[in-house]
């Protein structure tokens, strides 16, 4: 099939111009080996690499295909995206249970994966040395790798991408996340994609026909509110508190940082974060064993990874930490205000929220305490709420989803929902993101082709009470980006003004 | 028709043996399991100061993915006896220079898709299991696997009846039948067009958070639930949510709502606890 026929089947099949072009380009007889897809959110590269993978297994060009999701919780989402095109391709999420099952069903030696399909790991499964020595004994004609790390560490990880890249019979579409605003930039150190065709899709250069943005443009709005005193005399204690931890190691700075930013979320996020510590802390007194921080909190507070969680060192923070929640505990019981939560309610109300489901809003927040409280504060005044967080099942987010499709309301999710949002008038960013890519990629998927763009709204606290909301003010503003010194510098110093001044830098909003 | 072909569509949408349901040793194998194993021709005091370090009582001999045996505290102590008796009269035994491999017992091998329970007996001797086949060893169970697993099935369950149960209590502590009928009649109208049910143990858990978290009778908890309705009325709802999933096996529920639910306990023991206090205080 030439080039032009073959876009024009991807046309049929539902891609947008831009992706068709891309995914002939893909096919075509003298394309690379390796490609590297550079979008910004919003512009349908999931799609696409869904409709790459069903041309390939339709037309027999591939037999087996590996996708190569970027952390676990995103595996399922890959098999939806793939499944949306084509229900019938045989698709297998794997993880380290269904492998034992699969290896226990087949004679040591044999194949243990399927003839012809698609199978979906997550990468840090697929990089442990049993299951990366299986998959260099199987046949691979396609290989995604979703999300390529900018600098990958020394790693089984590392090593396991470089072998699976470097397979000369395979095809490789590795993705990368772009920029909503901010400039593209490939940071290739690890040189797996050097000798890549490289294309890159930002909201600045797709056009269409008439040489319109494929992506409405968005700016961000601050609604100012006012926290009393009481409110205030609760958040500096507990920063001052943060500021006496002994916070040298990485999970004790990781530990407090979250601690601080429930509190900016929410007093029911504080107390709950409390609770938990104080459960903790009853654990480390029995000797049960306790959850390390993962890599995911660590990224979400902007700090890297904790090398590796030092047990007792964790049990003596988490002991000094305990004993910092009793007043403070005492304190927020007695908090009759929730400034932050009024602020919500009257811009709901502004936006005709409660009196008129169709105009539909989008609530998001860190944490599924806060959630669960918005959503359990606003459903006394509105009928049309729901929550999403990370925890619910597919099934209950298409659930959720379809019903705010179709009666509106007030839907509140977790940051950690990966979901198809529907288009809506507004996000409401209850609590902000430490990282500029992170905060852009959750705009990014309101921001979309066809849709109009929607108001982005967060809230700021008019009294600059506590450091870390400064932060993320700076973050969402200039789009700056903090390094993990910085950051804690801010947080957990005695001099709380030593916040990094980055003159010269401005947003490009 | 193999019951392992039988496949369905989890609620994740993907396709699985319906046996995977099953609690089997699959299941009790912890996922990320770094398997420690040691060589045969290691000093078997090297190899006892490995058991020493990771605090085993046995580990499994390993040459690429073939196990040949298993060294232990035991079968150690086996060999010194054994070998110590045959050494010849005039040779010095010196039991420090012996290898692992003069040392080993057979290993026994379990599959992923064993049932648990038929390997309790088994574990109770010899505390640890290889799963897996002699040239492909896929993990090993120990007692405490098995304990840990137990406990976390169980776990949701003992906290959610600690919780519902404790709750009942403090309202039972905090109104007597009539005011308890009066406010379900209040709250709970809109809910039951008949048969509206006035005694606790006729409600079901989202009728107390409904009683509790409305304004109308909030000032009767106020003093046992304590702090703020609108946190209080989130916290119980958000008991009520783990409850559900739990209780009618929606789905398993995560770390972090586990932690939820213990966090949840924690805080009906407390208000339990300064509700006795004030009621002994009061009867003093």
């Amino acid at each position: 099939m030439s080039d032009c026929n073959l876009q024009t089947a991807f046309i049929e099949k539902g891609c947008l111009p831009h992706q068709a072009e891309f995914a002939s380009a893909f096919f075509a007889a003298d394309s690379a080996r390796k490609h590297l897809l550079v979008s910004a959110p919003g512009l349908g590269k999931g799609y696409v690499v869904a409709a790459i993978v069903n041309y390939a297994l339709s037309t027999g060009v591939a037999h087996h295909v590996l996708v190569l999701a970027d952390r676990s919780d995103l595996v399922n989402q890959w098999q939806a995206i793939i499944r949306r095109v084509n229900p019938d391709l045989p698709v297998m999420v794997i993880d380290r249970r269904r492998y034992r099952e699969l290896e226990d069903s087949c004679p040591v030696g044999d194949s243990i994966w399927p003839v012809v399909g698609v199978v979906i790991l997550a990468l840090d499964f697929a990089s442990q040395p049993d299951v990366a020595d299986a998959l260099a004994r199987s046949p691979l004609d396609l290989l995604v790798i979703d999300e390529v790390r900018p600098a990958p560490r020394q790693t089984h990880r590392a090593k396991f991408l470089l072998d699976v890249v470097d397979r000369p019979k395979t095809r490789v579409l590795a993705l990368q996340a772009g920029g909503l605003w901010t400039k593209v930039e490939i940071d290739d150190s690890s040189s797996l994609f050097q000798d890549a065709a490289v294309t890159i899709w930002s909201g600045e250069t797709l056009r269409d026909d008439q040489g319109k943005r494929l992506l409405p443009e968005v700016r961000l709005e601050w609604v100012v509110y006012k926290r009393p005193a009481e409110e205030l005399e609760v958040l500096a204690q507990l920063q001052n508190a943060a500021r006496s931890l002994n916070t040298t190691t990485p999970q004790m700075r990781l530990f407090a940082a979250s601690l601080l930013q429930s509190a900016s979320s929410s007093p029911f996020a504080l107390e709950q974060r409390l609770l938990r510590i104080r459960q903790r802390r009853n654990d480390l007194v029995h000797n049960i064993e306790i959850n390390t921080p993962s890599e995911n909190e660590a990224a979400e507070v902007g700090m890297d990874e904790p090398e590796m969680a030092n047990i007792d060192e964790l049990a003596r923070g988490v002991i000094q930490l305990s004993s910092i929640t009793e007043s403070l505990s005492k304190m927020l019981e007695d908090l009759p205000s929730d400034s932050k939560c009024d602020a919500l309610m009257a811009l709901l109300n502004d936006l005709d929220s409660f009196k008129s489901p169709e105009h539909r809003v989008c609530v998001f927040t860190k944490f599924v305490d806060t959630a669960t409280y918005l959503a359990s504060t606003l459903q006394e005044v509105c009928s049309q709420v729901m929550v999403i967080t990370g925890s619910s099942s597919f099934v209950e987010r298409d659930q959720k989803l379809a019903e705010f499709v179709r009666d509106g309301g007030v839907l509140i999710a977790t940051e950690a929902v990966e979901a198809p949002f529907p288009e809506v008038a507004a996000v409401i960013f209850y609590d902000i993101p430490l990282s500029p890519t992170v905060l852009e990629s959750r705009i990014g998927r309101f921001v979309r082709i066809g849709r109009l763009a929607p108001r982005i709204v967060a809230f700021m606290d008019e009294s600059n009470a506590l450091v870390i909301e400064r932060l993320q003010r700076r973050i969402a503003d200039f789009k700056e980006s903090f390094s993990e010194s910085e950051i804690q510098r801010a947080l957990f110093s005695d001099a709380a003004e030593l916040l990094p001044q980055r003159p010269g830098k401005s947003g490009s909003q | 028709m193999n019951l392992s072909q039988i496949t369905l569509r989890t609620s994740d949408g993907d396709a699985q043996p319906v046996t995977a349901l099953f609690h089997r040793l699959n299941s009790v194998l912890p996922v990320n399991q770094k398997i420690v194993s040691v060589a045969p021709d290691m000093l078997a005091a090297d190899a006892l100061k490995k058991l020493k370090e990771y605090r085993f009582s046995q580990l499994p001999v390993v040459v690429g993915r073939e196990v040949l045996g298993i060294f232990s505290y035991r079968s150690f102590a086996n060999a010194v006896v054994t070998l110590g008796q045959n050494a010849p009269k005039n040779q010095r035994f010196n039991a420090l220079e012996l290898q692992v491999d003069d040392c080993l017992e057979k290993p026994t091998f379990a599959r992923v898709t064993d049932e648990f329970v038929e390997w309790f007996d088994f574990v109770d001797q010899h505390d640890a299991l290889l799963v897996g086949e002699p040239n492909r060893l896929q993990g090993i169970v120990t007692a405490m696997d098995i304990l840990r697993y137990l406990y976390g099935v169980a776990s949701p369950f003992v906290l959610i009846a600690e919780i519902e149960l404790g709750l009942r209590a403090l309202m039972q502590l905090a109104v007597n039948a009539e005011t308890l009928a009066a406010c379900a009649t209040e709250c709970l109208k809109d809910k039951y067009t008949d048969q509206l049910p006035t005694r606790l143990e006729d409600m079901t858990f989202n009728d107390y958070v409904q009683i509790i978290g409305d304004g109308r009778s909030w000032d009767h908890f106020q003093k046992f639930m304590g702090g703020n309705r609108a946190r209080t009325r989130a916290k119980l709802e958000q008991l009520r949510d783990l409850r559900n999933i739990v209780f009618h096996f929606k789905r398993g529920i995560t770390v972090e709502e586990h932690e939820t639910l213990a966090a949840g306990r924690e805080w009906m023991l407390l208000k339990a606890r300064a509700a006795e206090a004030r009621r002994e205080e009061a009867n003093q």
